[in-house]
């Protein structure tokens, strides 16, 4: 009989923390990812560190941001690069040429393009919970522990056929509800990117990451490492910032 | 004796004209076939291989081995350094006809909304044209001529982005430093040149802007050298190595003759190997065909071998006669089937077989991969070899069709020829 207790007793605490996690929806938790990282607005000066093979080539810019649909990007250096602008309202994004002084709206196959050189697509920038919710199934995996934190493991499928990403697993950090890895798979199961936050910190009560890296899988030996050098959050910013003619300035 | 035989031969070919004809007619079938046929392969591995050499290969290329490498990926930062400086020493050396510099790259073509990436080209206008013979093409507009933000664009890519003559285009590409940068051009010219890949991606700028964009001033990603006798590639090659190991022009650069090209040295070899076994299964055809109706031909007069071998005629002189008269209708077929299919290749050698029409546009435009240079125009080459080798293998084929029928009526008692059931 005690035999038995024992057994059952070990069956629960095995089963517990997967029935656990089996039930928690995983969009659900995207979502509160998504609350969690989005403010009314923030002013941002971050670093992009491309890696390809021996180079280092490292970009400076600014981006103001409206919660998460509304953002504008100045390219501050190198110099081929300065003065070129992005805004992306939504799933729209026009960018501005110095060289050119022209606005393109990029659009189709041009959102899959490495953004301005780096391991990211303009096309990764836009992404949001909501529709990874309607073009995706969710499942939950057992919890990992990554880099000593407790995670949730989510594999999401596309619904759709021709989507970039077949299958996407996202670790999130469970105690401050940050996602901390994400691995992108192709329809034949090929692992194209793969990002990973390097450093999280606490603003006002919200964890955010402050440094990541991304590695295009598809391009040989390349990384992009982003840091935020400064944050300002819950600032005020003009909505012609948002604008054609902000971009023209 | 042997001209009686010859005689008899030729006088038994006109006695059953009816039966002589359509033996006749199927030898000078088969060898109307054999020689468009070969006419026509030769035509498509000769169109491939001179395209080839106009627009990607020259006589020799010099690029770095890394380039040479992934070429088909077009490595933006793989330039030969100091582009100018080499191509002016090349120039120097005795039997150089022509020297191009290219930069080659994958951008963004943007007009209003729109945007479709393409194969943009920078090369010197002037070059260009004496080697690519772009501006005989022109279907409108006018050749640029290298001062300006002009670009040419292919039909087929300009009726993509519904693109005309003086339109602004935004070319906007990553350069050597991964910076995203874009330069307006204006249309100077549309062109076609019935090459699907060519028409659908390729945008051709002058050089300087192509450098411009790319951030690569006095580099190049290519150098195409044309030589005065093409069969002395493989030897200019080893001759000017010492000029590209000496480390000005970069850590590893190379020179590739035409001949060791990706597609002429070996994707062409295997799709001879497709046509040869074509080619193959035609000459079989037309062989069991002469085969077939000379066969026939002996088998069916067995009777009247019998009467003239009653009336003395010896077993050789049998065997003599019905070769003879083999070799007189494989004669007369193939002359005629030489005659006809060397006209008719002739005739399509000028006019060409236009593919595209036959396949209709649209799916015609579909076959748009890189390597496969074929244009929609065919144009077959009959060569005197064809026409040889053609001719004997039509007499050739007619004589061994009767030898063991030859030979085995010429050994039959005449007895035994008047019981054979074959009858006419």
């Amino acid at each position: 009989m005690k035999k038995i207790k024992i057994i059952l007793v070990l069956i629960f605490i095995l089963l517990v923390p997967k029935v656990a996690a089996e039930d928690i929806d995983p969009f659900d938790i995207l979502s509160k990812i998504d609350s969690n990282m989005t403010f009314e607005s923030a002013y941002a000066e971050m670093k992009m560190i491309i890696t390809i093979k021996k180079r280092k080539i490292t970009k400076k810019f600014k981006s103001y941001s409206v919660g998460n649909t509304k953002s504008f990007i100045e390219f501050l250096s190198p110099v081929r690069d300065r003065g070129t602008k992005m805004l992306k309202k939504g799933k729209i994004i026009k960018i501005y040429y110095p060289s050119a002084e022209r606005i393109l709206r990029l659009s189709g196959h041009m959102l899959r393009q490495s953004m301005m050189g780096s391991d990211m697509s303009y096309e990764d920038m836009t992404e949001r919970s909501k529709e990874l919710r309607e073009e995706y199934s969710g499942e939950m995996f057992q919890n990992e522990v990554l880099d000593e934190n407790e995670c949730y493991v989510l594999m999401l499928t596309s619904k759709i056929k021709k989507q970039t990403y077949f299958k996407r697993k996202i670790w999130v950090d469970i105690k401050r509800f940050v996602g901390v890895k994400e691995e992108l798979y192709s329809k034949s199961g090929k692992l194209v990117k793969v990002s990973k936050v390097i450093e999280i910190k606490l603003f006002k009560n919200r964890y955010y990451p402050v440094e990541m890296i991304m590695e295009d899988k598809l391009r040989k030996n390349s990384s992009t490492r982003i840091i935020v050098e400064k944050i300002e959050f819950n600032i005020a910013i003009p909505e012609d910032m948002f604008s054609e003619r902000a971009l023209l300035k | 004796m042997f001209s009686i035989i010859l005689k008899l031969g030729w006088k038994n070919i006109s006695r059953n004209k009816k039966r002589t004809f359509f033996t006749i007619l199927a030898i000078t079938v088969g060898i109307m076939m054999l020689v468009f046929a070969s006419s026509y392969i030769q035509g498509i591995m000769n169109g491939t291989t001179e395209v080839a050499k106009r627009m990607r290969t020259g006589h020799v290329k010099i690029m770095t081995s890394e380039y040479s490498r992934l070429e088909r990926i077009m490595p933006k930062e793989e330039l030969v350094l100091k582009s100018e400086d080499l191509t002016d020493r090349i120039r120097k050396i005795d039997g150089v006809k022509l020297v191009s510099q290219m930069v080659k790259f994958n951008a963004l073509i943007s007009k209003d909304e729109l945007n479709e990436p393409g194969l943009v080209v920078g090369a010197d206008p002037g070059i260009i044209k004496m080697h690519m013979g772009i501006d005989d093409m022109l279907i409108s507009g006018k050749y640029f001529n290298g001062g300006e933000k002009e670009v040419m664009i292919g039909r087929i890519f300009a009726e993509k982005l519904g693109v005309m003559v003086n339109d602004e285009l935004l070319l906007v590409t990553t350069d050597i430093n991964y910076s995203t940068y874009a330069l307006p051009f204006r249309v100077s010219g549309i062109f076609n040149t019935g090459y699907t890949y060519i028409d659908k991606h390729m945008i051709f700028v002058p050089l300087k802007f192509g450098r411009e964009i790319l951030d690569c001033q006095d580099s190049s990603h290519e150098i195409l050298i044309y030589l005065d006798d093409q069969d002395k590639a493989a030897e200019f090659t080893s001759g000017i190595k010492s000029i590209l190991s000496e480390g000005i022009y970069g850590e590893s650069i190379v020179a590739v003759p035409w001949e060791d090209d990706e597609i002429i040295g070996e994707l062409m070899p295997m799709v001879k190997q497709v046509w040869q076994k074509i080619l193959g299964i035609i000459l079989l055809i037309v062989a069991i065909v002469i085969l077939n109706t000379m066969l026939m031909i002996v088998m069916e007069r067995y009777q009247e071998i019998g009467v003239l071998k009653a009336l003395g005629l010896k077993s050789r002189e049998v065997f003599s006669m019905i070769v003879t008269e083999a070799l007189f209708i494989g004669t007369i077929g193939s002359v005629f089937g030489v005659l006809l299919g060397g006209g008719f290749s002739a005739w399509l050698e000028k006019t060409g077989i236009n593919f595209a029409e036959m396949a209709g546009k649209d799916m015609w435009e579909k076959f748009d991969m890189p390597l496969v240079l074929f244009g929609n125009i065919i144009y077959p080459d009959l060569t005197l070899e064809i026409i040889i080798s053609s001719f004997f293998f039509g007499i050739f084929i007619s004589v061994l069709a009767v030898l063991y029928p030859a030979y085995k009526s010429s050994k039959m008692l005449p007895a035994e020829a008047f019981r054979s059931k074959l009858k006419v």
